[in-house]
């Protein structure tokens, strides 16, 4: 778990360091909110999350927007549904 | 009393065309979906339908009482010119959703400004029960009020002084048409249409959609302000 990054947030001079729980969370509901199986959910989470891991080893501080479109691209490998929903889900308004 | 004649046929057609343009304006069905996405587990069918239909009363119950108030006001005897002027104001209404109603974006994000949006994802990202989802409801069609204020005036001036039967038909016809939307998309996604889905329809379709309503609306508004004029019966 790579806890060394710095996630810059959308509001004006807010970060957060990287977590990896917060991530799989959203990842999961994503997979949820399009009706996948919870042990499927948790497995796309997990295996989306572990793929992340060495693009952020890399990088000291990245915005969450940064965060969302990577794992969108892991995440469309295994469930294009719940990737399309995860992408654009501050965009549905 | 209950006479239904061609006029008032033709009055009620009128009145259920504006709301089939309220319809169109997709900020609750958005919300709904925004919702439905935040909320919703596996096999959550049960919760789905029942947000549904508590946000779908809460947009029908404000679309209702918004209709009455602007009815009440087109009756008052200084609203001599009510069809010309909420006839001017649809024309504004419609160019406004052609030219801006959805924002030069990947998604369909909606001509509310960002802080309104962040808020109202908040708000939405909360939701988990009855009462919060009627509340949705009430607050969506207010938030688009800018909008729809004038569809809701020239459906409320063709009612005024009209016979019961008009006054009730048009009303039910009004609130029915603008609280669809509302309820065949929490339908649709309670029966298993998967809400990705029908984001990326609203998505795919955003420019067309655009356009067709703001027209649609720019060639109702002059149609009701030249009923000023024409008195077709109205």
């Amino acid at each position: 778990m790579n806890e060394g990054t710095t996630i810059v947030k959308r509001l004006p001079g807010y970060s957060e360091p990287y977590n990896e729980q917060k991530l799989l969370a959203s990842i999961y509901a994503s997979c949820l909110s399009v009706r996948t199986p919870i042990g499927s959910a948790e497995m796309i989470a997990q295996k989306v999350c572990r793929a992340l891991t060495p693009w952020l080893a890399k990088k000291p501080e990245i915005t969450s927007a940064d965060v969302r479109r990577k794992a969108s691209e892991h995440l469309v490998v295994y469930h294009p549904e719940a990737a399309y929903i995860y992408k654009n889900h501050r965009m549905m308004l | 009393m209950f006479a239904f004649n061609d006029t008032n046929t033709y009055l009620v057609y009128l009145i259920a065309l504006a709301g089939l343009l309220h319809a169109c304006l997709q900020l609750p069905s958005a919300s709904l979906l925004h919702m439905l996405t935040s909320t919703m587990g596996r096999n959550d069918y049960y919760k789905a339908v029942r947000l549904t239909v508590a946000m779908a009363l809460g947009v029908a119950l404000t679309t209702g009482v918004l209709l009455m108030l602007f009815s009440l006001l087109a009756s008052l005897p200084y609203a001599l010119y009510s069809h010309l002027l909420s006839g001017s104001l649809v024309v504004f209404s419609g160019l406004f959703v052609m030219l801006r109603y959805f924002r030069n974006d990947r998604a369909a994000g909606l001509w509310v400004p960002r802080t309104r949006i962040r808020w109202l994802h908040k708000k939405i990202e909360s939701i988990g029960n009855v009462p919060s989802a009627f509340g949705l409801g009430i607050l969506t069609i207010l938030t688009e009020l800018v909008i729809s204020f004038p569809l809701l005036l020239a459906a409320g001036s063709l009612l005024a002084y009209q016979g019961t039967t008009v006054v009730a038909t048009g009303f039910l016809a009004y609130v029915g048409l603008a609280t669809l939307p509302v309820l065949v998309f929490g339908i649709s996604v309670a029966c298993g249409i998967s809400p990705a889905r029908l984001q990326r329809w609203r998505s795919d379709g955003k420019h067309f959609w655009q356009f067709f309503i703001g027209l649609a609306m720019i060639c109702y508004g002059l149609y009701i302000a030249s009923e000023q004029f024409i008195g077709n019966g109205v």
